[in-house]
């Protein structure tokens, strides 16, 4: 196969939020590629910054109170910071498009499924009434809604969760965009609804060739569907590989931290008995960003002053790995 | 081992309200059975996991035995007692030794109480405590779940999820119970925090020698937590027994994909996995399937299992499946 040819280019994005006591960093200093037919992850918990970083690119962070102070976003080449809103607008939904984490407050309550789904088709391809209600039913079934023709003219709350975030994907998927950015796209869901619409995704990317940055907080979804990785901790990358190294030998404590927290059902367990989970102390430091070291010094079980005190760049630990970590190589061959 | 909580043949219906004109006309009200007709069983010092997704009525079953709703049939013995159709005066002794830790720790905490009162007011109502008695107490619990004293005087908003996570699990934990109904504790956590609150949940246990209902949808977490589990599909238990059975050797096919729908984490495990996408939706609870509820997403479906309903099938060890084909 050739070298995958990127797509989208967030390069040294920082983004910050302003508040009654002084602002705070969301972003900082993000950059990551997406190629073309690629799945990347990006993977963080709450207040990481991934949600953020994904609006950037459509630019559809709130400003004031938001503002991306630096970086660039480009899409095939084109800095997006050079569009004016009226381009901007054609660029969201028919390029990039957005999967929103919760379904049943992204969905308009009041216009049924047909409508909403619609009104991107015809703002960017338009054509006659017929065509676009052709296209809807070809993007619903595409996303396997059973009795397109009985669901198109349905209110969301006639839909089940699972059906709703289908729609939510339907409506992204209804201008062929390049790039998909699905954001917690299963979080909501049972895990039996979960694996069906992660099939989906997966079987978009194999037929249609769409780019997805999924961004999760879910290691188990990350390992089944992502090529590479993006971990983001407190509004920063620490760490960026792919999918296999990542997981199976990873080199920044933070990740091997996920992975040891999360209770794992191919785990061997004492029969009977009930093992410790590994904790990650603490939580998650406010505008973790601006701290002069390490963001994650403070609940590191490696770290030293030397952590604390300076920040750590970025080094190559294996085949496109990169770990911002000081400890990296006391992390070398130690199974998570 | 003797049971400290023994639910046979639990029912709880919701009736849909009717309109005026539907009352005047008699025409048949509506009911939605959340839980129809499960057994459940457990013992002192353990955890009983109770499995299944949205909607199947899990939450319905801890909401029955903490006497929060009014079960429509069936027999909840809590210490030898039956509570389920109890008096409320009657009901109030045994309330102390019947807690619960909600899922949502944003909802759960009355924003313009400090985390004191909070925790404070069982613990008051049970056991008499007033003053800097009752304050001390608290603090104590506070110190116990890993918080610090002198965050007592706080509101719940300068808290993080899961440190409110723990300040439900010190109200639980005041008036000293016997079994905490744990209604997807750790679910709104971050993957980091959930580990912390799991292992203070099984420290608890320990040192009280409390029994859990761990009612949640992931399954990781489930078989990580508790002793034995159970498995709920559209109102019923499909299967039950110890965990590392039931894990390893399942035997109804719902139990089987679920299992298999949750993500594997190493690369090798996951090409020798045998995957089952489940299609379709789960059914309404108005309108369960006839026969076997599961079959119109069940794989190994067959003929008899639209018509008749499952028996339960017994390995004489504890472990039961409701199928006509168990695997």
């Amino acid at each position: 196969m050739s070298a995958p040819k990127p797509l989208l280019q967030i390069d040294g994005l920082s983004v910050e939020f302003s508040a009654r006591a002084g602002s705070v960093s969301a972003v900082d200093d993000i950059s990551l590629t997406l190629h073309e037919g690629e799945i990347l992850a990006v993977v963080g918990e709450s207040g990481s910054g991934k949600s953020v970083t994904a609006l950037s690119a459509l630019r559809l962070i709130p400003d004031p109170p938001g503002r991306i102070v630096a970086g660039s976003v480009s899409l095939d080449g084109i800095d997006l910071a050079t569009l004016d809103e009226a381009q901007m607008r054609r660029i969201r939904g028919k390029e990039m498009a957005m999967i929103f984490q919760d379904p049943m407050s992204s969905l308009n309550p009041i216009l049924t499924v047909g409508q909403q789904i619609g009104e991107a088709i015809s703002l960017h391809q338009g054509g006659t009434k017929q065509d676009v209600r052709d296209r809807i039913l070809e993007v619903l079934e595409l996303v396997r809604i059973p009795q397109a023709e009985l669901r198109i003219d349905q209110y969301p709350h006639e839909l089940s969760g699972g059906m709703r975030q289908r729609i939510m994907i339907a409506m992204a998927l209804s201008c062929n965009p390049r790039v998909l950015l699905a954001d917690e796209p299963t979080t909501a869901l049972d895990v039996t609804i979960q694996a069906q619409i992660l099939a989906l995704l997966r079987d978009l990317r194999a037929r249609l060739g769409t780019a997805i940055l999924l961004i999760t907080h879910d290691l188990g979804v990350v390992a089944e569907n992502a090529d590479r990785v993006v971990v983001m901790y407190g509004g920063r990358k620490v760490e960026e590989g792919p999918v296999e190294l990542l997981i199976g030998a990873p080199r920044h404590p933070y990740t091997r931290g996920l992975l040891g927290s999360m209770p794992n059902l191919d785990q061997a367990l004492v029969p009977g008995r009930q093992g410790r989970l590994t904790e990650i102390q603490g939580s998650v430091p406010i505008n973790a960003a601006r701290l002069p070291g390490c963001g994650f010094a403070a609940r590191c079980p490696f770290a030293d002053d030397h952590c604390v005190a300076v920040r750590p760049p970025f080094v190559r630990v294996g085949d496109g790995h990169i770990s911002a970590c000081w400890k990296h190589d006391e992390l070398e061959g130690i199974q998570p | 081992m003797s049971a400290l909580l023994e639910v046979t043949g639990l029912v709880k219906r919701f009736e849909q309200t009717r309109s005026l004109f539907d009352q005047l006309t008699k025409k048949p009200v509506k009911a939605v059975q959340a839980v129809s007709g499960i057994d459940l069983t457990i013992g002192a010092n353990e955890t009983l996991g109770l499995v299944g997704e949205s909607g199947c009525g899990k939450s319905t079953v801890g909401r029955c035995i903490l006497r929060l709703e009014t079960p429509d049939a069936g027999k909840i013995l809590f210490d030898g007692q039956d509570i389920a159709k109890m008096e409320e005066s009657a009901l109030r002794p045994l309330r102390r030794r019947l807690q619960v830790v909600f899922q949502d720790p944003y909802a759960s905490l009355n924003p313009r109480r400090t985390v004191g009162d909070a925790v404070g007011e069982p613990l008051a109502n049970f056991t008499g405590l007033k003053g800097a008695a009752l304050r001390e107490e608290v603090a104590l619990l506070f110190e116990r779940v890993g918080l610090r004293r002198d965050q007592l005087d706080r509101f719940p908003h300068e808290f993080s999820g899961g440190q409110r996570q723990r300040i439900g699990i010190a109200r639980a934990l005041g008036p000293k119970p016997d079994l905490i109904i744990l209604d997807e504790p750790v679910s709104a956590l971050d993957v980091s925090v959930q580990a912390q609150v799991v292992n203070l949940l099984m420290d608890l246990q320990d040192e009280f020698g409390l029994s859990y209902l761990f009612i949640a949808h992931d399954l990781a977490v489930v078989r990580h937590i508790s002793q034995r589990v159970a498995v709920m599909y559209l109102g019923q238990v499909v299967e039950a027994g110890p965990r590392d059975i039931v894990f390893a050797q399942p035997r109804h096919p719902y139990t089987q994909s679920l299992l298999s729908a949750a993500p594997i984490l190493d690369a090798q495990k996951r090409r020798l996995a045998k995957r089952i996408i489940l299609g379709g939706d789960l059914p309404s609870p108005s309108n369960p399937p006839s026969g076997c509820r599961f079959h119109t997403r069940c794989p190994y479906v067959q003929p008899i299992c639209k018509t008749v309903a499952p028996p339960s099938v017994s390995d004489g060890a504890g472990h039961t499946a409701n199928c006509h084909f168990p695997l």
